[in-house]
């Protein structure tokens, strides 16, 4: 179930492949040994990929990946490394430390950002505790957008996030998060005798996680997904968020009251959107077509606390969700069993067959991000969010990736 | 014109002697003026200076040396010419300022300097000064009086009466007044002269004169720099007739020295006189007082204008007007017309307001009397008002008297009770009681001309006590005041039913001037009081005031209430119960305050009554404790008992109140054995305290907001479960009541595993049941299908095995064995849709992992 080992290195801003050009570095800008100091200036090519305008130190290639560089301007010694293509600045370490770009995609009104919001800020408490590791922002940028754009109006506000713009409009970076977890010891060492001895202190072992909010107009057709998605071809995992509130069979299992989503054109219809992701993903893959895609997709089915009430009380999805410090592969398989014919309840099994005749790796979840039905006013529930497996689908790539344990 | 001087017409320097140097300005200057020529402004010019140069060359002078000389004899020209004009000048003035150096220079062109014609013009005798001094603008107020008796005594200059001839041997003015050897003129010297003077015999008729002169000057003398200004005044209104009379500078100043003036400071003096610009600020400052009514001063300063200024001319019409508004104003009040006249003076007086014996003749003519004049008690005083004077002109100010017993006819009668004021009310603070007062009005324009009086009916000034205020006890009452002064005794008379109409309408109570007490009354009764104050007249009669009521209501003291308590009710309302002891008098209110009150404290029912009351009838327990049901806001409350009786409240004991919501909107959703809940919190909770059988859990709000709700594992069994807010407090916490929801049970989980059955029946499979607890199995089918995924239901497949209901025991699995026949399928097992077992809806049969439970 691994995917094959990737060779190339991707931008975690831009998703172009990196690792066969020249290391850039950006000078300091602060005064050098010999008494000098590179002016700022505009980077024409930072400002028409990252839509950065203002005037920044000079960047230089040099001819190898190396940790620090020399300005040839000012002699100055500098450890900001950028990427090649886009000029924006990459995490420290990067290169040097697993860099996974893991892209959301979904329809509209799926809950991408509303989902993404609530992953990370449940990897950054429970999950982040449960698991003993720790997510952050990986730079300024993350940090700032995450906190300030995402986790205050959902969060701190309790109001839903503003639909997300269209990855055409060029000012709209992806998130990158680093993921430190402890290394991971061979089986056989790690015992009750091994925690408390000296090799109870494990090295760190970092993960650069790169989300890119797409928009669900970006998946209306095949053309659209390619012209904007493109972090898709790059990506490690795909998470595809679907709506199943969408599908026929399934609204008419919501519970009372449930806000049901605008039923969009065909173009919004999960299969349809499935079809879409494949396609693209394919012709990335189109010089093996005889062979099945093997990036891991994650096929995660949204608002599931709207159809709880359907479920029998011996279905995977009512049990409660695995707490262990590790991915509990038999829980997962349990809930992806139940999805698969709750599919073939709700629709049919076309998802299915989709997913089984073109992917080597794939898993279906059901979550809630919020864990009950915003307001009419497009506020969160004032009981306040409380998430229904919102994590198992990122726990189940990093798994895939090896960055965490299974079981 | 092209300039004479060579060097400035070529642009070189005076000392220029290279010839290379030379030609090469000359024809660069000659270039610029051929540029010029192309310029329709310049041409005139360039073609002229082109001539020039072109007979200079002719002439073949264009070299160093030419200029040289050329120039020499062009300097030595225009100095004679110089030294002509300067002495031409020296014959009419002595000194000069910058002006006529500038007027030289203009003259005379580039050839001479600055310094030429200031050497030119000393060397003719003419001092150049930087400035001129600065000369009184007008005559001294006193210069007038001063010139009229020194015409008397035929002296030209006032320090001649004190300091004698040494004045005609020289002295200096400007920077005060010293004879040429030094002896000044101030207080010690005019002293002096005084004595001398005061030895001449009354029949000199150089006496009086010489006195005045004196007093004046003594006068001038004690204000700072007064005397000089007066003194320098005196030199320039000597000279001002031949100023105006058209005299030369030199002329002028001879005139100022043969008064003694040092020869210099007269040829300054001179010259400033004439000067444009002493002429001009003149005429400013005459404008100004035009402007600004001040005919007197305007005249005074017009005095130092030429004849034929026009500015004389309008001063002198504006006092023409002045005068013949005044003879008008007298023709008037000769016909009896005196307002007609004030109004004609007022006139005069917005003309020339700076004439004093204007407004005085104003001042003299008295207004019209005041009318309607009343008086009336106010308290303890007497106020008098009136309407006023119908004067038409003059600042109308009134005086008020007070006669006793008769009216005044004048001002000086009676008693004075404001001498001046512009209102038309006063109040007579310290009119005496029991008299009768007449008050009347009189009115005058400023001065001591008064009008007739208007005179008010007259008022008997009897006031009332002060400060009445009644105390009341166990069937008595009392009062205290505060009495006026003049009072001779205070009546007190008492009603029951009704206020007293008068002080023979009651029964009489004793009474001191200060107060009195009422025994013997009975309790709850509303008792009036009129209190009359009485007032000894001058015949030996009494008179009393019209009285004041005061009213009190007999009543035993007022306990306070020392055991209020509040408690819940017992349920899980927000309701609270408030129960107290009654105390034997009065009634109880229950009033809410941020802060703790005095107990024990008295205050006036007003203030009680305006306490925030908790609304409600409190209800007579068993007890015979009072119980009243609270329904308070959210928040922190202070709830105090105040016993309020009809004279005052007494403030009990107070306890404090948490009121706080409890959460909202609680709901529980089993998984299994957990239990994921979630709720409403309500404002300022900080945590939350989760309780069910054998189970507690506190969880704070960040903590369930960041880690999504609360997660119980509470069992198998219905749980009920209840959410108490918590709320921080200074000394603790306070805890809400519950919020419950009650949790149903789960049935009994029993999963199977199915295995194979060994490698001898290939086509044969076994399944083992586990249960948790004890309980008895249903019966069961196995069902086989063929779908895509395993069954979810036994319609999906067929049914290939039943198993009989049996009981189960925990870590005694249940096993069977069956057949499965060919080929891929799905096996599954279920509760007999058919069974007839009433547990079989209270069992969960859990599947095992869909790889068991594939036949391949």
């Amino acid at each position: 179930m691994r995917p094959p080992n990737r060779t190339g290195v991707n931008c975690p801003y831009c998703y172009e492949e990196i690792s066969g050009q020249q290391a850039w570095f950006r000078c300091t800008g602060r005064i050098s040994p010999s008494g000098k100091r590179c002016p700022a200036e505009l980077d024409p090519v930072l400002r028409d990929r990252a839509g950065f305008a203002g005037a920044v130190p000079p960047a230089f290639a040099v001819g190898h990946r190396k940790s620090a560089a020399t300005c040839p301007k000012c002699g100055g010694k500098t450890g900001f490394t950028i990427c090649p293509v886009c000029r924006r600045r990459l995490p420290v370490h990067f290169g040097r430390v697993g860099s996974r770009l893991i892209v959301p995609v979904g329809a509209k009104e799926a809950g991408k950002s509303v989902f993404m919001t609530v992953l990370v800020h449940e990897l950054m408490h429970r999950t982040g505790q449960q698991l003993n590791a720790a997510i952050t922002g990986a730079d300024d940028d993350t940090r700032q957008q995450f906190t300030q754009e995402y986790e205050k109006p959902l969060y701190r506000e309790s109001r839903l996030l503003s639909p997300t713009t269209t990855a055409g409009d060029r000012s709209r970076p992806p998130l990158v998060f680093r993921f430190t977890s402890e290394r991971r010891l061979p089986r056989f060492l790690d015992g009750p005798l091994v925690q408390a001895g000296p090799l109870s202190r494990r090295d760190p072992q970092h993960t650069l996680l790169s989300f890119f909010d797409t928009a669900g107009e970006d998946l209306r057709s095949q053309q659209s997904t390619e012209q904007n998605v493109h972090p898709l071809t790059a990506a490690s995992g795909v998470l595809l968020l679907l709506d199943p509130l969408q599908m026929r069979g399934a609204r008419e299992l919501a519970a009372p009251g449930t806000r049901l989503p605008t039923p969009g054109g065909s173009g919004d219809e999960p299969a349809n959107v499935l079809e879409i992701v494949t396609d693209v993903l394919r012709g990335q893959d189109g010089d093996k077509p005889d062979r099945r895609i093997g990036k891991p997709l994650a096929i995660v089915f949204t608002k599931m606390d709207t159809l709880l009430d359907s479920l029998k009380a011996t279905s995977p999805l009512l049990q409660p969700p695995p707490r262990g410090r590790y991915f509990d592969e038999r829980d997962s398989v349990a809930v992806h069993t139940e999805i698969q014919r709750l599919l073939a309840r709700w629709e049919g099994t076309r998802i299915d067959q989709i997913a089984r005749l073109n992917y080597d790796t794939y898993r279906y979840f059901g979550v809630s991000a919020l864990g009950e039905s915003p307001t009419e006013d497009n506020r969160v529930s004032a009981r306040g969010i409380r998430p229904y497996r919102v994590t198992s689908p990122v726990l189940w790539l990093l798994a895939q990736f090896g960055t965490i344990p299974v079981r | 014109m092209p300039p004479a001087d060579l060097y400035a017409r070529y642009g070189l320097p005076a000392d220029i002697r290279d010839q290379a140097a030379f030609e090469r300005q000359v024809a660069s200057v000659v270039a610029f003026w051929r540029e010029l020529k192309g310029r329709r402004m310049y041409a005139r010019l360039a073609d002229m200076l082109l001539t020039a140069h072109a007979d200079l060359e002719r002439a073949g002078r264009l070299t160093p040396n030419s200029f040289a000389a050329r120039h020499a004899e062009a300097r030595k020209a225009q100095l004679e010419r110089l030294a002509r004009l300067a002495e031409d000048e020296a014959r009419a003035v002595t000194h000069a300022g910058p002006a006529m150096v500038t007027r030289l220079l203009e003259v005379l062109g580039g050839a001479v300097s600055e310094a030429d014609v200031t050497e030119a013009l000393r060397e003719a005798g003419v001092t150049i000064v930087d400035a001129y001094p600065e000369l009184p603008a007008a005559p001294h107020p006193k210069q007038a009086d001063l010139a009229r008796y020194l015409d008397q005594l035929d002296v030209r200059f006032s320090a001649v009466v004190v300091l004698g001839d040494a004045v005609s041997r020289g002295f200096r003015i400007l920077g005060g007044f010293r004879l040429t050897d030094g002896t000044p003129l101030g207080q010690a010297e005019i002293a002096a002269a005084r004595l001398r003077i005061a030895a001449l015999p009354y029949s000199d008729p150089a006496k009086a004169p010489s006195e005045n002169v004196l007093a004046i000057l003594s006068a001038a003398a004690r204000a700072p720099g007064d005397l000089d200004t007066l003194l320098l005044g005196e030199i320039v209104e000597r000279l001002r007739p031949f100023v105006r009379r058209g005299f030369l500078q030199r002329v002028i100043a001879g005139q100022a020295h043969e008064l003694g003036l040092h020869e210099d400071e007269a040829g300054l003096i001179a010259a400033a006189m004439l000067a444009p610009d002493s002429l001009g600020a003149l005429r400013q400052k005459v404008e100004d007082e035009l402007a600004r009514r001040r005919l007197r001063s305007a005249q005074l300063l017009a005095v130092g204008l030429p004849p034929e200024d026009p500015l004389r001319e309008r001063v002198a019409a504006a006092d023409a007007e002045v005068a013949a508004i005044i003879r008008r104003a007298e023709a008037a009040q000769a016909q009896g017309h005196p307002e007609r006249a004030a109004a004609l003076l007022a006139e005069a007086i917005a003309l020339a307001c700076d004439d004093t014996a204007l407004s005085e003749r104003l001042a003299a003519i008295p207004p019209p009397a005041p009318s309607e004049a009343s008086a009336r008690m106010d308290r303890d005083r007497v106020r008098i008002t009136w309407k006023p004077s119908q004067a038409t002109a003059g600042p109308v100010r009134y005086l008020v008297t007070r006669g006793r017993d008769q009216p005044a006819d004048s001002p000086s009668q009676g008693v004075a009770v404001v001498t001046d004021t512009q209102r038309t009310d006063v109040t007579d603070a310290e009119a005496p009681p029991g008299a009768e007062l007449y008050y009347s009005v009189f009115a005058a324009r400023g001065g001591e001309a008064w009008s007739l009086p208007a005179t008010a009916r007259p008022v008997t000034f009897t006031p009332d006590v002060a400060d009445a205020s009644p105390t009341a006890g166990d069937a008595s009452t009392g009062a205290s005041w505060r009495p006026h002064p003049g009072t001779d005794a205070v009546h007190v008379v008492r009603r029951e039913d009704r206020p007293p109409r008068g002080p023979d309408d009651g029964t009489v109570v004793e009474a001191s001037l200060t107060g009195f007490a009422d025994s013997g009354l009975r309790n709850g009764t509303e008792y009036y009081y009129l209190i009359a104050a009485s007032y000894l007249q001058a015949g030996g009669q009494h008179c009393r005031s019209a009285g004041v009521v005061v009213k009190a209501m007999p009543e035993p003291a007022l306990r306070p209430v020392d055991d209020l308590e509040i408690t819940g009710r017992g349920d899980d309302t927000q309701v609270l119960l408030a129960i107290w002891t009654p105390p034997p008098y009065g009634q109880v209110l229950l009033v809410r305050s941020d802060e703790p009150m005095p107990t024990g404290a008295r205050i006036p029912p007003a203030e009680a009554a305006a306490l925030p009351q908790i609304p409600g009838i409190p209800r007579r327990g068993t007890d015979g404790r009072d119980v009243l049901e609270l329904r308070l806001p959210p928040g922190r409350h202070q709830v105090t008992a105040v016993t309020a009786g009809y004279n005052a409240a007494v403030i009990g004991n107070g306890t404090e109140v948490w009121q706080v919501e409890q959460v909202r909107g609680l709901s529980a959703d089993r998984m299994h054995d957990d239990v994921r809940l979630g709720w409403i919190w309500p404002d300022h909770a900080t945590d939350a305290l989760v309780r069910w059988p054998g189970g507690e859990h506190r969880c704070s709000r960040r903590v369930y907001h960041d880690e999504g709700g609360v997660v119980l594992t509470v069992g198998a069994a219905e749980t009920a479960i209840e959410v108490h807010a918590i709320y921080p407090r200074r000394d603790g916490q306070v805890v809400s009541a519950a919020a419950r929801c009650l949790v149903p049970g789960r049935g009994v989980a029993i999963s199977y595993r199915i295995r194979s059955a060994g490698w001898w029946r290939r086509r044969q499979r076994a399944v083992e049941l586990v249960t948790e607890r004890a309980t008895r199995l249903p019966a069961l089918v196995v069902v086989r299908a063929t779908g895509p995924y395993p069954p979810d239901d036994p319609s999906e497949g067929e049914t290939i095995e039943r198993v009989e209901p049996r009981d189960m025991t925990p870590g005694q699995p249940t096993r069977f064995r069956f057949a499965v026949g060919r080929g891929p399928a799905w096996l599954a097992c279920f509760v007999d849709p058919e069974g007839t077992e009433a547990q079989a809806r209270r069992i969960l049969l859990f599947p095992p992992p869909a790889e068991e439970m594939r036949i391949r």
